[in-house]
């Protein structure tokens, strides 16, 4: 460990990678500073007709769902006893809490007066709105998360005490993260209930909070997946040999976990066209686009997991894992984006500024800023010396 | 099938809906077997 550490001490801090992350932020900064000083109108393209834009979309709609991997790998070990998939928790429990920290971050861009965020809370309860129910389960589950986490944090730092406090928490923890992510994962979609006009039929459905909850479940097992492979390949020297013997069980596990769910997340999504008779739109413009999306990016993954987990194939089910989070991002781009405000003319329709786009990377840059500063200096890849078998 | 009445509507879209859940319950049992076919016989890991 000794060796490990001051190998990576010694590395110069001028790699290719943090020098394009230090661009991103310092155009980041700038951008962000025109959006505090001349407002919305300076960075976006938001409009009337459009409130809500690729922040919502993207930051939002899709890094809630893409965030996913926390509750559903929790539920997983703590909650179904797959004990074999421990080590899977951490990582992603810290995807999922930077994932939301990130989207609380990003909505203090989008909201027009951000000092108000709190508002719902403490002055104006809007207790009857879904909005309402979505802000209180965010805020919540990004304190679960955060509490989830704070073992990691708390090992490195060597408070015994309050990190062995922490860890008895965990199982609590989980149920209530399980329980607020079933509530406000699909009140996101329910968000959209309230636009049947606006929103084209073939996504539009009395159905859409079980699909944005199916779907979330899909997208927490293949961003752990895709995770998983990503960081094996840079930080696969800070894995321990618990790490190591266990990410193809995880692999095969999820993978066949995700086959499943998608199988069945189809089923409903065709249910939805049904119980709307919506069946001569497939063959419009949008029912061709609507088709990508289906037979694309929900039945060819679904179709690769199962032969990846049949031929214990790896680098099959980390493929199906790629294209089923683009998948779910393309879905929450369709829904918030590109199918809604369907009947307006293309001179009137939303596209989003490059600085609104600019925003987003940037903020996504810093999740991974403090992602891979996290990773490399607190015990998430192995076991702490000083905490093993204390898990 | 023309529909004209909320009930013909209901009743389409729901009769439609019925033979898709009959299809699916047929269905996914068969891809639960298609998923689990390999199972106990190989167990190499191809990375």
């Amino acid at each position: 460990m000794t060796t490990l550490t001051n190998r990576i001490e010694h590395k110069s801090i001028f790699t290719i990678q943090n020098i394009i992350s230090g661009i991103i932020l310092l155009v980041g900064l700038v951008l962000t500073f025109l959006r505090f000083t001349r407002g919305l109108g300076t960075v976006s393209n938001l409009s009337n007709n459009q409130p809500w834009g690729f922040w919502i979309g993207f930051d939002l709609l899709t890094g809630v769902a893409l965030a996913a991997g926390g509750y559903v790998t929790g539920a997983a070990v703590y909650i179904f006893g797959n004990e074999k998939y421990h080590s899977a928790v951490r990582p992603a429990v810290l995807t999922g809490f930077l994932g939301y920290a990130m989207v609380v971050f990003a909505l203090l861009y989008d909201v027009g007066r951000p000092w108000r965020l709190p508002y719902p809370f403490f002055v104006s309860q809007g207790v009857t709105s879904v909005m309402f129910e979505v802000g209180a389960c965010v805020a919540l589950y990004l304190t679960v998360l955060f509490l989830e986490i704070s073992p990691v944090g708390l090992e490195w730092l060597g408070l015994k005490k309050t990190r062995n406090l922490a860890v008895k928490l965990t199982v609590l923890l989980t149920i209530l993260g399980v329980i607020l992510s079933t509530l406000h994962q699909s009140s996101l979609g329910a968000l959209f209930l309230i636009a049947p006009s606006k929103l084209h039929p073939l996504w539009y459905s009395n159905y859409l909070p079980v699909f944005f909850f199916i779907s979330s479940i899909t997208a927490g097992l293949s961003m752990v997946i895709f995770e998983g492979s990503l960081s094996q390949r840079a930080y696969g020297e800070k894995m321990d040999a618990k790490h190591l013997k266990e990410k193809d069980d995880v692999a095969l596990g999820f993978g066949k976990a995700a086959a499943i769910v998608l199988f069945g997340y189809f089923a409903i999504k065709v249910v939805g066209i049904a119980a709307g008779n919506h069946w001569n739109l497939l063959f419009t413009p949008y029912g061709l686009w609507f088709q990508v999306e289906m037979i694309g990016f929900v039945m060819l993954p679904c179709f690769l997991y199962s032969i990846g987990v049949r031929d214990k194939n790896l680098k099959l089910i980390k493929f199906a894992a790629g294209l089923t989070v683009f998948g779910i991002v393309l879905n929450r781009l369709n829904i918030s984006l590109i199918a809604f405000n369907y009947r307006l003319p293309l001179s009137e329709r939303y596209f989003p500024h490059w600085m609104e786009i600019g925003i987003s990377v940037f903020i996504v840059t810093i999740g991974i800023s403090v992602y891979r500063f996290i990773v490399t200096k607190m015990p998430v890849f192995y076991e702490h010396p000083e905490f093993e078998d204390l898990h | 099938m023309d529909i004209h009445t909320l009930q013909q509507f209901v009743f389409h879209t729901k009769g439609v809906i019925y033979i898709l859940i009959v299809g699916y319950l047929i269905g996914f049992p068969l891809f639960w077997r298609f998923l689990h076919a390999r199972e106990p016989k190989d167990n190499d890991i191809h990375t």
